[in-house]
């Protein structure tokens, strides 16, 4: 235990017996173990079609694009249409999830989709969202070894593909889908993205593709395994 | 502008003819007060999150070193390290030990009050390491020379063109040699220089709105997307932050989140809200080799035993100092400390001392609004008065000052002798004042004649009235 450490810690334990309160282990230990949820907005709460409406309209608001498809074989057309539409250049990065993989991606051949290390030249970066939240229309992104954060930051334009079934209510909602995944352990970087990158740096007006993708795109996948 | 405290009266008044500054500062002004009203219409459950937002820090204040040994120890499982400093010299000098460790060049930084607090970037460049500020606003600050103006919004006191000015000087050799005016150009120049350098960074160095006791994770929340570049590329992710903020659980940092984007900028959710927790894990796709957490005391854990405790819950979303009619006049630079605006009075002088800063507290008009807009509940107003109060009980004042208030408590205490005097006071001045109304100077008050004039009184005070029986007239 290092000597600043013990250090601190004698100071805070002076400020609470000058207060005439002690800390708790139990105290503490309970709280962290319950995990209680506080009070979730009612706007977190809704099911089913609502549910899917209200994200979808805040994603918009988020100035990310939505869009939805019948079944992953029709992810890659959808992906193309959107860069044509767009005027936005490849090369397409994927990601490494197995969800992608299954893909028909010769379909958008013209746009030389391909696995692997992102790179600075690279035009689109594809993700798969661990899941999506409609209180604010968030996507929730994990890293691990076939989920690179990376992807999700350096390419200009940024598409998420999103399993109709990941969509949840809340963020606690989103907790909970990712201590499924973790089995109980964090996974190096959890990204929340809202919308694509901007800034109001500059006299407090706002533009977009400050650092990170000028453009996000959702895709939803309406059935899937 | 000078930078220390003391010199806030005449920081303030330089600043009130600094006509940049005052157009960058009325844009702000009128933009944050509709955002965050606009936000907040949207979240009927708003105030109840803030009670709920206040009590989870109250929590984690009362038990902080349990909080602490907790966090540390799950930042340790996930396989980081923590970091302990009393002070900014020993942040400092860890900071750059780790750097010295895998012989860094160049360390990119995301956005942090805490590293402007410890002084760390003149101190990285004195031993040869280069940091790199990838906010755009700390960005353009960073080639001004200057510090901050606002925590969320470091170059809130630019306008455009100065902008303009400053990349076309320090761009131009880089081969941007034209003069860009329009917003997009100069947010593209920045991305394109910017992008290079997290690349080839050795270490990146950010901030956290918040740790997580739970998992041991970092958090940040930003709009731009540098914070994230700065810890995915380099091998070496330092995160450093103040003691006080920890959270918890996920459950206690959704609450939270739902108040700070709304209560900053408006927002319903910022852009990216990111949780780092220990390096890459075996087999991971990208990620840092190393994470290490510098955790700051610099005085805090004083704080917590006494009057100015509330303080610690602040979660710096700036809204305090976005509806701050003194803050918006002098700008955030007349404060001369890494904080500014109402948070920044009572903080700085906590963390540097009242002496050095006892000019900070005196400078509010306690209209209230600060209380009023904080999602944490801090009794902002309050503790500036108990500050100023320190600073009078410990002479720092003016002795003038001091006079007059020890007199006129003196009369105050004396109702009769205090009315008396009132009522003469009054006759004579409506008498001198007689046909005009108002008086362009007036002794003892050049303070308020020297830039306005001073409404004459009618003839009467409410005493005078009240006894001549004109009680029951509506």
């Amino acid at each position: 235990m290092s000597q600043q450490r013990m250090a601190i810690m004698d100071k805070i334990r002076a400020s609470h017996r000058a207060r005439g309160i002690g800390s708790s282990q139990q105290a503490v230990d309970a709280r962290l173990n319950a995990r209680a949820q506080n009070l979730v907005p009612a706007r977190g709460r809704l099911t089913g079609d609502a549910l899917r409406a209200r994200l979808e309209q805040f994603a918009v608001k988020s100035q990310a694009s939505i869009v939805s498809v019948a079944a992953p074989r029709d992810v890659p057309q959808a992906i193309g249409a959107y860069l044509t539409a767009h005027h936005l250049p490849g090369p397409v990065r994927l990601c490494g999830d197995g969800f992608l993989a299954a893909m028909p991606w010769d379909l958008i051949a013209r746009f030389n989709p391909a696995t692997g290390a992102v790179q600075e030249t690279d035009g689109v970066g594809v993700s798969v969202a661990l899941c999506a939240i409609g209180e604010t229309g968030t996507l929730m992104l994990i890293s691990g070894p076939n989920a690179a954060s990376g992807l999700n930051f350096l390419p200009p334009a940024h598409i998420i593909v999103l399993r109709a079934g990941d969509i949840v209510g809340a963020l606690e909602d989103g907790w909970a889908c990712l201590r499924q995944a973790g089995n109980g352990q964090m996974p190096r970087t959890v990204n929340l993205i809202t919308g694509p990158s901007r800034t109001a740096d500059i006299a407090q007006t706002m533009y977009m593709g400050a650092h990170g993708p000028k453009h996000l795109h959702v895709i939803i996948v309406d059935n899937h395994a | 502008m000078q930078r220390h405290p003391a010199a806030f009266n005449a920081n303030a008044a330089e600043a009130l003819l600094d006509a940049d500054l005052q157009a960058a500062l009325g844009a702000a002004e009128a933009g944050f007060g509709v955002k965050r009203r606009k936000a907040i219409q949207g979240l009927p459950e708003f105030e109840a999150l803030c009670d709920q937002a206040a009590a989870i820090k109250d929590h984690v204040l009362d038990h902080l070193d349990v909080y602490l040994q907790r966090f540390e120890a799950q930042v340790f499982a996930a396989g980081g390290m923590v970091h302990w400093c009393e002070d900014a010299q020993q942040a400092r000098e860890v900071i750059l030990k780790i750097c010295r460790s895998v012989n860094a060049k160049t360390v990119t930084k995301g956005k942090s009050m805490v590293a402007e607090e410890v002084g760390l970037n003149p101190f990285l460049e004195a031993h040869n390491i280069r940091p790199i500020e990838t906010d755009l606003g700390e960005y353009i600050i960073q080639l001004a020379e200057e510090p901050p103006s606002h925590i969320i919004g470091p170059a809130l006191h630019k306008t455009k063109d100065q902008v303009s000015d400053l990349f076309h000087a320090h761009h131009a050799p880089l081969g941007f040699t034209e003069r860009q005016s329009s917003g997009e150009a100069l947010v593209g120049e920045a991305r394109a220089i910017l992008r290079q350098k997290y690349l080839v960074a050795d270490v990146g160095v950010t901030g956290a709105n918040f740790l997580i006791a739970e998992t041991g994770s970092t958090v940040i929340v930003t709009n731009e997307g540098n914070g994230d570049m700065t810890q995915i590329f380099p091998r070496v992710h330092i995160v450093i932050a103040s003691i006080e903020k920890i959270v918890p659980t996920l459950e206690d940092a959704a609450t939270l989140l739902r108040v700070l984007a709304r209560s900053a900028t408006g927002q319903e959710m910022s852009v990216y809200t990111t949780f780092s927790t220990g390096p890459k894990r075996r087999g991971d796709a990208d990620g840092p080799e190393q994470f290490h957490v510098v955790l700051l005391d610099n005085g805090r854990s004083a704080m917590l035993g006494g009057a100015q405790r509330d303080m610690l819950r602040c979660i710096r979303c700036g809204a305090c100092m976005n509806n701050c009619p003194v803050y918006m006049a002098a700008g955030g630079h007349a404060y001369g400390a890494t904080y500014m605006g109402p948070m920044g009075a009572v903080l700085t002088p906590n963390l540097e001392g009242v002496k050095r800063a006892q000019a900070l507290p005196f400078a509010s008009t306690f209209c209230g609004k600060c209380e009023t807009v904080c999602p944490v509940r801090i009794p902002l107003p309050k503790l500036m008065r108990e500050l100023r109060s320190a600073a009078h009980m410990a002479r720092l004042t003016p002795a003038r000052e001091r006079l007059w208030l020890a007199l006129w408590s003196w009369v105050a205490q004396r109702p009769e002798l205090y009315h008396r005097l009132g009522g003469a006071g009054m006759r004579i001045l409506a008498m001198l004042a007689r046909g005009k109304g108002r008086f362009g100077w007036l002794p003892l008050a050049g303070g308020w004649t020297g830039t306005r004039d001073f409404p004459a009184p009618q003839g009467e005070n409410f005493m005078a009235q009240w006894a001549r029986g004109e009680k029951d007239t509506p």
